[in-house]
């Protein structure tokens, strides 16, 4: 299997801030449909999909990405063309002063506003511009409406080993999962499910773990690196991922103590197929993994993420390496799999 | 045929970081060339163009008009891990610039410096000095990411190299456009457009345009063009600062609402006074700005060149000035050029002397 940038493009410069899924939802039913037997959407906006419809006695597996990101919501027009905003999902308030947003269907252009520099006080220049400040400017009434979204205006770019763009947390995820639904899997009862809401507290994957009721899951997300110097050289000791090092595989986070039967298998899987991985640093953050594994009776529940660095930022990184081996690794575990693993 | 418009966006998605001018002066270059003017580079970098120079004359008196063409930028202060630290070129405002795109010019053995593309990094707040982790990261603990591991950083870039902004310019409602470097791109872009339709130079005088060099550190640019110029009149265009959110008292124009001519101790009072009279019967809309002290332009540096110039000072309203995402208006640019022109046709043999102060000598 191949990593495919182009579709990656397409997924990532979409916008889909949690709620507001719709072009990404789009894209994604457009690739899938010729691919899988069935697929639905439930009332929350996620998609369900199911590979294949002769199923019996095959393990029913459910593979996950959420579809949406952080980004912005209108709330009121203050006259002129300038609008107050609030954020959907974690963003640092620090990266926001002169910042590209694009609002609404239409993707009209606006920018975050700031006071110049050569106005501000002595304290405003010591401390870091207070949310309250902050309007999105778009040059003129737009006639754009409370609770319009918006989302980052950074395009999608990649150099030969590495990705630079906004979404890569998940569209990344949902680019394997597209990739895995072209594939045939003739062991498996394969379910995919793309799901909203993640980045607002795991709302979508609340909702599909339950209808799916998978015996076993697989969460395919983007997981913060952290790997860059510290201000004295000393070890960096909260480092999540390496970029470079391959998929990263859960163990523990804030959410999930993961199945360490699924951890064991995909760590064999890898070594068998001489895929480079790490584990990621067990810790703080967390994955639809959360939601997934606490669904029903309990679901075991594995997460393989993506490294990248500047989470919910307008650019985050990766390297198109660890992308291609996390294809790979969750392909070659798909393949294998089979009942006995998890009994 | 100039166009205005597409001669800016190109002049703001272009690298021209202070003391490092060279690609947008070549571009600039060629577009005063294309509208007539001769053109040279001064010692320290400024683009000096003139037009209307007959040799074997009787010295004519010169008209000197000046806009900034360099930005503010950073430059390589250390590489870390897989990292790049930066330092200021000019004033970087540290708090509007996690997140931004930049390009960094490596140039370890090559005559011309391959441009690679990153980002600015927020550090994990684990990774600061204890007391540093919450509120304003200054620009020397941010971290550059350009996709390269350490030893291809160490293999390419240089201490010192240039890194500049990488925000594509782009349009907004109005006439508005947004990018970075507009500070004073903006400027130069009206510059450009009265030089395009500047057909008749007045009898008396001869025309100098410069862009200078070095305004955001040093303003070497403008020492030493107007030195080596001798200018009998100076009008220095840059940017002010436009009314936006937060920013609404005095010192701040309405953008899309018309230009400013500067008022102070930093500019000739009988020029201001011709320039508005000038912009009053051509109905250009435009405030006078009070200046009370340091105009913090260009103008500061030629006051004082030679014996003393007379300086005059336009500026065109910007929102969101030093951050990457400036916003000027087309409308306002089209004013700026409208006035240089018509205070260069207002020249004549008497202007010197309407200007000058008046003494009573005895005897």
């Amino acid at each position: 299997m191949k990593v495919d940038l182009v579709l990656l493009e397409k997924l990532c410069n979409a916008i889909g801030v949690s709620g507001g899924e719709e072009e990404v939802r789009e894209l994604i039913l457009k690739e899938i449909k010729d691919h899988v037997a069935e697929v639905l959407i439930d009332t929350m906006g996620n998609v369900i999909a199911r590979k294949s419809k002769s199923t019996e006695g095959k393990p029913r597996l459910l593979l996950d990405a959420h579809m949406d990101e952080v980004g912005f919501m209108i709330v009121n027009h203050d006259g002129d063309g300038f609008y107050t905003f609030q954020k959907v999902g974690g963003i640092d308030d620090r990266i926001l002063p002169g910042l590209k947003v694009l609002i609404g269907e239409n993707k009209i252009s606006g920018v975050i506003s700031s006071k110049p520099i050569h106005l501000a006080s002595p304290s405003e220049r010591k401390n870091s511009i207070s949310f309250d400040s902050l309007k999105i400017d778009t040059g003129g009434n737009m006639g754009i409406e409370p609770g319009t979204r918006a989302g980052f205006g950074s395009q999608f770019q990649a150099n030969k080993e590495t990705i630079f763009s906004k979404a890569i947390d998940d569209r990344i995820g949902v680019a394997t999962l597209i990739l895995l639904a072209k594939q045939e899997y003739l062991n498996l009862d394969l379910f995919l499910t793309f799901t909203v809401q993640e980045e607002i507290g795991l709302r979508g994957a609340k909702v599909t773990a339950k209808s799916v009721n998978p015996q076993a899951a697989i969460v395919v997300d983007a997981t913060p690196a952290y790997d860059q110097p510290t201000y004295d050289d000393q070890e960096n000791s909260f480092y999540n991922t390496k970029l470079g090092r391959g998929p990263a595989i859960y163990t523990l986070d804030s959410g999930t103590l993961y199945d360490r039967r699924l951890v064991n298998y995909f760590e064999k899987t890898a070594e068998a197929a001489g895929i480079n991985f790490q584990f990621r640093q067990p810790g703080g953050g967390g994955t639809n993994a959360g939601a997934v594994h606490l669904a029903n009776t309990g679901i075991p529940t594995i997460s393989i993420s993506v490294p990248h660095r500047s989470t919910h930022s307008p650019i985050s990184s990766s390297r198109i390496a660890d992308w291609e081996n996390t294809l790979l690794l969750i392909e070659a575990g798909l393949k294998n799999f089979h009942t006995t693993i998890i009994n | 045929m100039h166009n205005l418009k597409e001669f800016l966006f190109e002049l703001i998605d272009m690298p021209g970081v202070t003391g490092f001018e060279d690609p947008v002066r070549e571009r600039i270059n060629a577009e005063w060339s294309s509208a007539g003017f001769e053109t040279k580079i001064g010692k320290t970098g400024a683009l000096i163009a003139s037009k209307g120079i007959r040799t074997g004359d009787i010295p004519r008196n010169k008209v000197m008009i000046a806009a900034h063409m360099d930005a503010i930028g950073m430059v390589v202060r250390s590489i870390r891990g897989d990292f790049i630290q930066c330092a200021k070129a000019g004033g970087i405002d540290d708090r509007v610039i996690p997140g931004l795109p930049v390009t960094v010019y490596a140039s370890k053995g090559r005559e011309i410096p391959e441009p690679i593309e990153g980002y600015i990094s927020l550090p994990h707040p684990k990774s600061l000095k204890p007391g540093d982790e919450e509120g304003l990261i200054l620009l020397d603990r941010l971290l550059i990411d350009v996709g390269l591991t350490n030893a291809e950083l160490k293999e390419k870039v240089n201490i010192g190299d240039v890194v500049s902004f990488n925000t594509k310019p782009f349009e907004l409602n109005s006439k508005l456009i947004c990018g970075h470097s507009l500070d004073n791109r903006a400027s130069v872009a009206a510059v450009t457009s009265f030089m395009h339709e500047a057909k008749d130079i007045p009898k008396d005088w001869e025309v100098y345009c410069v862009a200078t060099s070095g305004e955001e550190e040093n303003f070497n640019g403008a020492i030493t063009a107007t030195y080596e110029i001798n200018p009998n009149i100076a009008i220095v265009l840059d940017v002010t600062f436009g009314k936006g959110p937060g920013s609404s008292d005095w010192q701040t124009f309405e953008v899309g609402k018309g230009i400013t001519i500067g008022f102070g101790p930093n500019l000739h009072p009988k020029l201001v006074d011709l320039a508005k009279k000038v912009a009053d019967r051509f109905e250009i809309p435009c405030s006078l700005e009070i200046l009370p002290t340091h105009s913090g332009t260009d103008a500061y540096a030629v006051q004082i060149a030679r014996e003393g110039i007379p300086t005059l000072l336009i500026e065109i309203p910007l929102r969101y000035m030093h951050s990457a995402a400036e916003i000027v208006s087309l409308n306002d640019i089209e004013r700026a050029s409208r006035l240089i022109g018509y205070i260069i046709n207002s020249l004549d043999a008497k202007t010197l002397e309407k200007i000058s102060w008046e003494v009573e000598n005895e005897g």
